[in-house]
């Protein structure tokens, strides 16, 4: 390639995933490495095999919720004569009674069915949604972006890494030990005093206790990051917006993980040694661990989806090849919601707290809407005269402003007083929160996947296909859970096993859903797995963009660039620069960008 | 054209019915359903104009081959105002109009049937004032439930505590739920709608009611999908009729309430007749405002009565040292709230309950009896086993206790 040529021979380096020794000594570089791409790449293998543990989890949920449980009465004449009546559970997934048993306690069945969903709701939370973008893509890409070789503390990194292995061994242990059946929220006194002599629950908490020190880490070496390595000529609003949105994200992490870490450990004190806090049996409040718990995870909603927003600010902008409208306000916008996202903890207490108290986070969670209907609008104009080519990446960020739209706007009947006193704790919850979280985050991560992925590992994927299981997503995940809207106004609450039989339409539609969902999560795999086996060696610049990840090979070397990078334009300057080292004939599909193009 | 169109989309249209069970079966439920029609179809209406944009923008801007990019404005201040204050002055809208309702929900109309409830893992347990539960099931599931009766058109207020980890009190069909707590007691109010004679959920009964399932909607555990119950809503003189006949061996709240006030030794130090003693008379003291050393104040609610009880040292009252024992663990939540029945039944400052009005002056036809305790009201088949409630001597005339009995 022509701008191969008009490097130095020296810079022919190996990339970052050249193998430099025999398969132990290359283990144990990557279990060592400081470079943060390699631990960005360790992070997104974990959370993706994570992603599938919970995501079988629901497929188990969506299952037993296929019939309500029932019990059938049968009355025979046996042998000698007399009437035996027999009564049998019918209709639940995870009762096995012995073999020429049959089920006769509801309590076997239901209780699995609380320790899956406990799974589902700690590793997609815990262990793969917060992770997934700062840790997986924002440690391969923020340094890039910024222009550095690597992050402000890479030994740190390591770190944090381990810590999250560390802290997912717990939680994997506590899982293998049976599995906890508190809910992912832990609420008390349940949470205290469930299966009361068993270590698994201790486990379960330390784990998200352990795991929110590598957040914390994480949050404090990207701070640092993005205050001290910028290249230089880059100043905060030449900073790309994925960029800004991983400098809040982390913000809210630094701020807000300490709160959960010492809710959870006083959780475990009280456990253990009986330390009345949250108990009422012990002179505790059991609402006081509601308001702390809901102090940090609140804000981390945030932490959760604000990665999301930047990686769709991203897709839309390089694959509209447009200058994305209103960069300041979306910038702004993050840091404003990240600052609000502090003061509305209160609104998942509307069924616990005081009128007062209701009253006022009420009106303080109508505050989040507004920097969040600014980015829905800024983003939508960014598509306007713009030079849209629709493949896989940019389905996903269209899918997300569709999904993450109704995510948001039904939030609005949850922030209502009036109403969400019928909706709170109903389906109509569990679906908003699923558009926002998985319709929201996991659709951007997904996009941010498949967006990144040649410049992560030199290869490109089939398209096609790739674009075939992202409409499956698409399908399946509004099939599942669009339902669930109807199934909360209608009555359904959440966390339930079974239900009443007028309910079993909606839910049947649910779990079909579910099923179209994970066949276009499989499809997406496959494509991915094939592209690292057979795809075709990717471009340094497959899509156009001006982002510095563009300009560096694909995949890296291993400290990024061969020079230090020279701003010479903003990131999203489509309209004044064209994008360099660009050759048409190296992606086919779709078609590129011409080189000279512009107005 | 309008007409149609509200038709369609009101609250009583064939939108509200793809959203809603039943077009809401409380007094409130109403106003509820309207607050969410507004918002849903104002969410449509900002969802359609945004998926429109989008849609037509990628369609009509999609990549062409040699099509040069478009140079176009980085961002537009106007606009930008534009959709940032707009929305806003849209939040303070619903906040307001969502404010109001919730606001007019929370305050039962006074004189409503006093219930009180406790709740554990996994059951519902209503006891009414004549100190009987519920008295049928019916199942769900594979497990029978509670039917609790209430009348039509009557504020009913549930005081609620559980006895061990948090649930919550929802009836869907009245849009309302309220979380119940092992530390506290918690309210929740409702009035049903008048009943149509079209209403016969259970027509075996052989008169209008209408059925609406309980849910626990707080997660408790194993079998937290079978903490239900039913709610059944009967014509008044139907629900007087039921309370008159109470489950065999029920003692009314009240009547508990003061043989507990003897033999857990409170009338050691409280009178019930204004006398002071080494506490304060129990005569008034509900409703009443105490002053604490300090410096704060408490109208004497269930839960100040609670906190008292249970944690006697917490808040000592102005001009008094603390002398009582604290009587957590040995009177559980149900004694507790036949000690608060009882303590609202010799206090003037209590509010007065339609428990009175339903159940002590009603004849079984729902006609109200001209002087109680005149003995000749129409309720035969009542034997005096069931009626104790002829005994109180210092309980105010017209309460509920005195009324039931008149055989």
């Amino acid at each position: 390639m022509s701008h191969e040529a008009a490097h130095d021979a020296h810079h022919h380096e190996g990339s970052y995933l050249t193998r430099t020794g025999s398969f132990w000594t290359t283990v144990i570089q990557w279990g060592f490495t400081k470079d943060h791409k390699k631990l960005g790449v360790m992070y997104l293998t974990a959370v993706l095999i994570l992603f599938f543990v919970g995501g079988m989890a629901a497929l188990m949920v969506r299952a037993e919720l296929w019939s309500p449980v029932r019990q059938i009465t049968t009355t025979s004449v046996n042998d000698a004569g007399e009437t035996v009546t027999t009564t049998e559970i019918k209709g639940q997934m995870f009762n096995f009674p012995k073999a020429g048993e049959t089920a006769t306690s509801l309590n076997t069945g239901n209780e699995t069915y609380n320790r899956i969903f406990t799974l589902h709701g700690a590793v997609m939370v815990f262990m793969v949604i917060i992770p997934s973008i700062p840790a997986a893509l924002g440690n391969f890409f923020l340094p890039i972006m910024l222009g550095a070789k690597d992050v402000a503390f890479p030994r740190l990194n390591l770190l944090s890494w381990w810590i999250y292995v560390f802290g997912s061994i717990f939680a994997i242990a506590s899982v293998i030990a049976g599995g906890v059946d508190t809910g992912w929220t832990f609420y008390t006194p349940y949470s205290t005093t469930t299966d009361a002599d068993h270590w698994r629950v201790v486990f379960m908490i330390m784990g998200a206790f352990i795991l929110g020190f590598s957040s914390i880490l994480t949050g404090l070496n990207f701070i640092v990051t993005v205050h001290k390595l910028r290249a230089p000529g880059m100043g905060w609003f030449d900073m790309p917006l994925f960029v800004w949105a991983i400098y809040a994200t982390a913000i809210i992490q630094v701020l807000a993980t300490p709160v959960i870490g010492v809710t959870l450990l006083l959780l475990v004190l009280e456990r253990l040694f009986h330390i009345g806090i949250f108990d009422p049996r012990l002179g505790g409040d059991p609402v006081l661990f509601q308001h702390f718990f809901w102090f940090y995870s609140h804000p981390v909603v945030y932490v959760m989806i604000l990665p999301g927003m930047g990686i769709v600010s991203e897709l839309l902008a390089v694959h509209a090849h447009k200058r994305i409208f209103g960069y300041k306000a979306i910038a702004f916008a993050s840091l404003g919601i990240a600052g609000v996202s502090f003061i509305v903890w209160g609104h998942h207490l509307f069924a616990a707290e005081s009128e007062l108290a209701a009253t006022v986070f009420s009106a303080l969670t109508f505050l989040v809407a507004i920097p969040t209907a600014i980015k829905v609008f800024n983003w939508i104009a960014t598509l306007y005269k713009g030079s849209i080519v629709l493949n896989t990446p940019m389905f996903y960020a269209l899918a997300f402003l569709f999904l993450f739209s109704i995510g948001g706007l039904t939030g609005l009947p949850l922030a209502t007083l009036a109403t969400d006193m019928h909706l709170h704790d109903s389906y109509f919850v569990v679906a908003h929160f699923h558009y926002v979280m998985m319709g929201g985050t996991i659709i951007a991560f997904v996009g941010g996947i498949f967006h990144w992925w040649p410049k992560m590992f030199g290869r490109l994927y089939n398209e096609r296909w790739a674009l075939t299981g992202a409409v499956l997503v698409f399908i399946g995940f509004n099939v599942t859970f669009f339902t669930q809207f109807f199934l909360g106004t209608q009555g359904m609450p959440r966390r339930y096993a079974s239900y009443v039989d007028e309910f079993l339409t909606l839910h049947r539609i649910s779990t079909v859903g579910s099923w179209i969902l994970a066949l276009g999560f499989f499809i997406e795999a496959a494509v991915l797995i094939y592209s690292l086996v057979a795809g075709r060696k990717a471009p340094p610049n497959p899509w156009g963009g001006l982002t510095l990840e563009w300009e560096v090979e694909s995949p890296p070397i291993e400290h990024n660039f061969h020079h230090e990078p020279l701003i010479k334009h903003g990131p999203y300057d489509y309209d004044d620069v064209v994008p360099p080292h660009w050759d048409p004939k190296d992606y086919p599909l779709p078609e590129p960008l011409p080189t000279g193009a512009r107005h | 054209m309008m007409a149609m169109l509200s038709v369609i989309l009101g609250d009583a249209g064939p939108m509200q019915r793809l959203w809603f069970r039943d077009h809401g079966s409380s007094t409130y439920a109403a106003e509820t359903d309207h607050m969410y029609m507004f918002l849903l179809w104002l969410s449509v209406a900002c969802f359609v104009g945004l998926m429109a944009a989008m849609v037509y923008f990628v369609i009509k801007y999609r990549w062409r081959k040699g099509q040069p990019i478009i140079r176009s404005a980085g961002h537009n201040t106007p606009m930008e105002v534009t959709w940032t204050v707009l929305p806003t002055i849209l939040l303070v809208v619903i906040f307001f109009k969502g404010f109001w309702v919730y606001a007019k929900q929370q305050v039962a109309p006074a004189g409503a049937l006093q219930l009180t409830l406790t709740a554990k893992k996994w059951s519902w347990d209503i006891q009414y004032p004549n100190g009987s539960g519920s008295t049928e099931t019916t199942k769900i599931g594979a497990v029978d439930i509670p039917v609790f009766i209430v009348p039509e058109d009557t504020p009913v207020e549930i005081r609620m505590t559980s006895e061990d980890v948090i649930h919550s009190f929802w009836v869907p069909d009245f849009r309302m739920k309220q979380d119940v707590f092992p530390n506290r007691f918690t309210k929740y109010w409702f009035q049903s709608v008048k009943l149509k004679a079209t209403d016969n959920d259970n027509p075996a009964l052989g008169y209008p009611n209408r059925e609406h399932w309980l849910f626990c909607a707080e997660y408790c555990g194993d079998n937290h999908s079978e903490m239900a119950g039913l709610v059944r809503v009967v014509p008044r003189e139907q629900f007087a009729a039921w309370m008159r006949e109470p489950f065999p061996g029920a003692m009314p709240m009240v009547e508990v309430g003061k043989i507990l006030y003897s033999t857990k030794g409170c009338n050691g130090c409280h009178t019930t007749n204004g006398d002071d003693n080494t506490g304060p008379t129990w005569k008034d003291l509900y409703g009443s405002t105490a002053e604490y050393q300090d410096g704060s104040s408490w109208v004497l609610d269930d839960n100040a009565i609670r906190e008292a009880i249970y944690n006697p040292g917490a808040k000592v009252r102005i001009g008094r040292e603390n002398r009582m024992p604290t009587y957590q663990g040995s009177i559980n939540s149900k004694q507790l709230m036949a000690i608060i029945a009882f303590m609202k039944s010799i206090s003037e400052n209590a509010p007065a309950s339609a428990g009175d009005e339903l159940w002590g002056s009603l004849d079984a036809q729902g006609n109200p009896v001209e002087a109680p305790a005149t003995g000749d009201a129409p309720d035969g088949g009542q034997t005096p086993e069931q009626t104790p409630q002829d005994q109180p001597a210092d309980q105010p005339a017209g309460h509920p206790a005195d009324g039931g009995g008149e055989g």
